[in-house]
Order: structure tokens, then C-alpha cells, then sequence
């Protein structure tokens, strides 16, 4: 496909068209349900707004509306937006299209500190859960480059086998962790572990939408520079990038936002590898389109694996993981007939 | 004030000496070849000169200025360093990359103005590869993707250019119209290029001054009748080779002696 350099007008084009396409998700998405709630008065409650919305609005209606329906959404669509976002600066810091957070062993590490909190019974502290997995994030990134740069610089290959390994060591915990564990935390660690936006709570969501609008706008900042290092880390040298500052900044706003999405919804994998794949081919490796059309897109794509999640099968609710995983592997497989990566 | 100058330059990689005090001086506008055995230390003689290594002594000034204080941004105004080779994980168009170019002299979130497309597209002009802007550079053959970034560091509008073998993967014909290139960039734009080669006699050809590296000193550094003798070389390169003067352009030609001829 013939692509002309992108413009600011472009991205500003985009971004309206992708935020659009948000906004209609989200809607379509507050409609669907085990409480049906006719279509045209849940959109003109909408439209007046949250205090006139009870005049249209049975109270019940109301509640599930706004207190349950829209929060959901809201989060769902900051969760997909960080993890994808933080997938596209992976997958360029390190030049590298497999580059994700879960392949970096970045969830596996956050799944071993909420386990450790659901074990130990913290569920007083709104923050127990979601802090610890928040803190294994963390751990798990200093503990990869540790391991990864050992051998001199930290080469996207050697930081990729170290994401490998210690994935796989996590696994091992994991597995411990559940094999020692009985009844209701069983099924509270299962949950987590395929990836759950049912345990998100109103602070956990002002925080998140925090750090996914702040961690954006900082590798917003950056993306020239990113497309840069992609170009070759010694290029981004000569073309006046300060590679090892830069990619300080971007390693730690990604790290963050995944740790942050993690801990607040489990483990949700492939967002992170599927929509900045999709959109790499759409609109080109240009991190300037490509870092807010992901940001958007991601959060589009988890508010409808979300929505699928709890209304696909009666009476149930589905970890969102799952319906990833469903989407993600095959689109996956089809990525790696249709073009070797 | 020279525009390049390299004062008792020292390296050492891995406690190795690469550089052994070096020092030399160019004045600016001219095309200076740098020639001499693997691992003479040809570049790490660049990437000193372009700020991306510290020497462990010495000191390099680019218009007076010593290159240590400046930021990589200033030095990427002053100097473009054009590669070998260099590879491409997500594919961007022949623009995209030559726009490149332009970030040292944008802000942050400024996209790229009139001033630069027109920039860009002259540089494209000059390289002859107007007509591939809108090609992914993985598609493009060695010959036009050594243009391309050729594109991407006139596009820097630098008074410096720095050619790491540029020309060493590229048949004669581009190997020629490489040379060719470089020539008329120094005399059309005025810059001063600094070219690292393994080719003797297109160093012979094209450059006004040649510097001949061995173990990380200046063997000799003149212009290539100064430089180029059957002596010098056999001492650095520890090779025979037979030199007599070109035919057409008068100027010392290289031929390698066969082992077994010479026995």
C-alpha cells in the first residue's frame, strides 16, 4: 500500500474517527445485558445526563446503568488502551514484533503477587490485590533486564529470552501457589489468572484512568524518537536522539501502565500484540499515528471482548482473557501465514 | 578555524588500545579518505568524532567546539553519519525515512513543515530516488537503500558527512555513481566528507586528502600521490602490491600481486 507521510492533520483525523469509534462501542455496550434495558431510552438518558437520565429511567435501570454498566466499560476501555499502548512500545523499544508485557513475563510476575495477596486473605484493603500484582510487575521488569543485560547491553534478543525464563519460573510458582490452595480462593485466583474486569472498584478506575492518560501522554512525547531507535538504535544516535534517557522513559511509562492494568483486571494477554499489529498494517510503523490510533483501537477492542465476556453464555460471566485468547491466537496464526514476522 | 579537529585522540575497548593518540585537522570542504587494515581503529575514528564513543583522552572540537559539550541533537545538526547497512524491523516508506532527517531541527510534537517537505524532497532530488518516495525501503536493492540514507542525512542539512563503507556491498556500477554522489555533494553543498573505505584506488580517485590508519595511528595523512606509494601500503597492509599511475587521471593506481606469480 502506498502511504504518504503522516501529517498532524492525519492524526488528528484518526484519532476523531477512532475515538467515534469508541464512543459507539461503549454505547452499544451499555445496552447489552442480563437486565434488558430498552435501546432508545437507555441513549437518552445518555444524552440528558447522568441527573435528568432518572426521569427516562426506572431507579433500578439507573443503577445498572450507571453504576455498573458505564464504570465496566470505562475501565475495560483503559485496561485495552494501556496494554496495547504499552505493546506498541514494547515491541519498537526492543525491534521486535513478539515483544508484549505477557511475553515479558510482565504478568506472569503480577499474577504471582496477587496470588500471594488472595493466599495471605488481604481483601480488606481495596489496594491488597491490585498492590501486590502492581509490585510483582514491577519486580518482574527490574529482575528481566537484570538477567537480560548481564550480557553486556541489554539486547532485544537476551531481554526477550529473560522474559522467557522468568515467565516460565513464575509459572512454576503459580502452579504451586494453586496446587496449595482450597475453595474460594481457588476460584478468585482462577479468575484473576484469565483476566477479570468484574474486580474493578471506582478509586481502582480514577487511578487507572490516571496512569493510562498520563503514561499515553509521555510516549506520545516520545514517539518521533520512537521511530527512531526503531530505525536503529545507533541511527536514533546520529539523528540526535538521546537513546538511553529515552529509553529509560518510555521502559518505565510502559512498565507502569502494565503493571497497572494488570493488577487491576488479572491477566488479559494478546491486546497487546494483536492491535498494534493491526494497526502497524493499517496505518504504518509512524508512532506519531500509530501510538494514539492504539491507545484507542485497544480500548474499543477490550469494551467488545468485555461485553462478549459477560453476555455470550446465560447467567455466567466469562473471563475477558478468554475471549482474547480466543480472538488473539488465531488472528495470530493468520498474521504469520499472510506475512512472515 | 578547521572544522574537524581531532587532538591526541586515545581509545580503549575492553581495556584494548584501539586509538593511540591521534590528531589531525581538516579545514573543511574537502572529501577525506580514511583508509587502512580491519581493526586499524577506522570506525572508531568516527564514532568519536561524532560524540557516540568518549575517547579516554583527547579531545575533538567541530568548529571549535568541543564535541563532549555539545548534545546529541547539536551534533546531529553538524554531522550526518551515513552507514553500512542498517536494518528494519517495521517497514517505513523511502519519505518517511528521509524525513527522518529533519527530527534533529524539529521540537518534540512539531510535525514536519513546507520547509521540510521541501527539504526532503530536494534531498531525494539529489540522490535519485524521487521516484521510489513512496516504496517500503525493505523492497528497495543494496544500491538505492545506501541512497536512501544518503537521502535521510543530506535531509540533516549537515556541514559534516560521515560515510562508514558506505560503498563496501555495492557493485562497480554503484560503487561509481557513489563516489560520483559524494563529489557532487562536496562541491554542490559545500560539505566536508569524511569517508571510510576499503577501496584504495576510489580512494585514489576521489578524495583530495587520504588519512592511512595502522594500530590505531596515522601512518600518513596527505593527498593520494603523498600517500598512496608501493612502500606505505605494503607496511600497513603487510601485502605486495604493484602501484603505478592511472591512466586517464594520473593518479596512483593499486594492483594486488598474486601469491603464486610473484614466487
Amino acid at each position: 500500500m502506498r502511504r504518504t507521510a503522516v501529517t498532524l492533520s492525519q492524526v488528528l483525523r484518526y484519532s476523531v474517527v477512532l475515538l467515534a469509534v469508541f464512543a459507539c462501542v461503549a454505547v452499544l455496550s451499555l445496552l447489552v445485558g442480563p437486565a434488558h434495558i430498552e435501546g432508545i431510552r437507555t441513549v437518552k438518558a445518555l444524552v440528558t445526563g447522568w441527573r435528568d437520565g432518572a426521569a427516562v429511567l426506572t431507579p433500578a435501570e439507573k443503577t445498572i446503568i450507571f453504576s455498573i454498566r458505564f464504570p465496566r466499560v470505562i475501565f475495560a476501555g483503559f485496561v485495552g488502551a494501556a496494554l496495547s499502548t504499552a505493546g506498541v512500545v514494547f515491541q519498537a523499544l526492543l525491534r521486535n514484533p513478539l515483544a508484549e508485557p505477557y511475553i515479558l513475563g510482565i504478568s506472569g510476575g503480577a499474577a504471582v503477587g496477587a496470588i500471594f495477596a488472595i493466599i495471605m486473605g488481604w481483601y480488606a484493603f481495596a489496594f491488597a490485590v491490585p498492590g501486590m500484582a502492581f509490585i510483582g510487575a514491577l519486580l518482574t521488569i527490574v529482575l528481566v533486564f537484570a538477567v537480560g543485560r548481564s550480557r553486556g547491553e541489554a539486547g532485544s534478543t537476551s531481554l526477550l529470552l529473560a522474559g522467557v525464563i522468568v515467565n516460565a519460573f513464575f509459572s512454576a510458582i503459580i502452579m504451586f501457589l494453586i496446587s496449595i490452595s482450597r475453595g474460594a480462593d481457588l476460584h478468585n485466583i482462577t479468575f484473576w489468572l484469565m483476566g477479570d474486569l468484574g474486580l474493578a472498584r471506582g478509586i481502582h478506575i480514577v487511578f487507572l484512568g490516571i496512569c493510562s492518560l498520563a503514561g499515553g501522554a509521555i510516549v506520545y512525547a516520545n514517539a518521533r524518537s520512537l521511530n527512531l531507535i526503531v530505525a536503529g538504535e545507533e541511527t536514533a544516535l546520529q539523528l540526535g536522539v538521546d537513546v538511553e534517557r529515552t529509553k529509560m522513559i518510555l521502559l518505565t511509562a510502559a512498565s507502569a501502565m502494565t503493571a497497572v492494568a494488570v493488577a487491576f483486571s488479572g491477566i488479559i494477554g494478546f491486546v497487546g500484540l494483536i492491535i498494534p499489529h493491526m494497526m502497524r498494517m493499517l496505518l504504518g510503523p509512524d508512532h506519531r499515528l500509530l501510538l494514539p490510533a492504539s491507545f484507542l483501537m485497544g480500548a474499543s477492542f477490550l469494551v467488545v471482548a468485555d461485553t462478549i465476556a459477560r453476555t455470550a453464555v446465560p447467567a455466567t460471566e466469562l473471563p475477558v482473557g478468554v475471549i482474547t485468547a480466543f480472538c488473539g491466537a488465531p488472528y495470530f496464526v493468520y498474521l504469520l501465514k499472510r506475512k512472515a514476522l | 578555524m578547521p572544522v574537524i579537529e581531532a587532538r591526541d585522540i586515545h581509545f580503549e575497548y575492553d581495556e584494548m588500545p584501539v586509538l593511540k593518540g591521534l590528531s589531525f585537522t581538516s579545514v573543511g570542504g574537502e572529501i577525506l579518505g580514511v583508509i587502512g587494515p580491519n581493526g586499524a581503529g577506522k570506525t572508531t575514528l568516527l564514532r568519536i568524532i561524532d560524540g557516540i564513543c568518549a575517547p579516554s583522552r583527547g579531545t575533538v572540537l567541530l568548529d571549535g567546539i568541543d564535541v563532549s559539550a555539545m548534545t546529541r541533537r547539536e551534533i546531529a545538526k553538524t554531522i550526518a553519519v551515513v552507514p553500512q547497512n542498517s536494518p528494519m524491523v517495521f517497514s517505513f516508506t523511502v519519505e518517511e525515512t528521509v524525513m527522518m532527517g529533519r527530527a534533529p531541527h524539529l521540537g518534540r510534537l512539531r510535525f514536519e513543515g513546507k520547509k521540510d517537505m521541501a527539504i526532503v524532497r530536494r534531498a531525494m532530488e539529489r540522490t535519485g530516488i524521487s521516484r521510489l518516495a513512496g516504496r517500503n525501503i525493505e523492497e528497495l536493492s543494496g544500491g538505492e537503500r545506501q541512497r536512501v540514507f544518503i537521502a535521510r542525512a543530506l535531509a540533516q542539512e549537515p556541514r559534516i558527512m560521515l560515510f562508514d563503507e558506505s560503498a563496501a556491498f555495492l557493485d562497480i556500477k554503484h560503487q561509481v555513481s557513489f563516489f560520483e554522489l559524494l563529489r557532487m555533494l562536496n562541491r554542490a553543498e559545500g560539505v566536508t566528507v569524511m569517508v571510510v573505505t576499503h577501496d584504495i584506488n576510489m580512494a585514489s580517485c576521489y578524495c583530495n586528502r587520504v588519512m592511512l590508519l595502522k594500530d590505531g595511528r596515522i601512518h600518513g595523512i596527505g593527498t593520494p600521490c603523498q600517500i598512496i606509494t608501493k612502500k606505505s601500503i605494503e607496511e600497513v597492509y603487510e601485502t605486495e602490491v604493484l602501484i603505478d599511475a592511472h591512466p586517464i587521471e594520473g593518479l596512483p593506481r593499486m594492483t594486488l600481486v598474486s601469491k603464486r606469480l610473484s614466487d
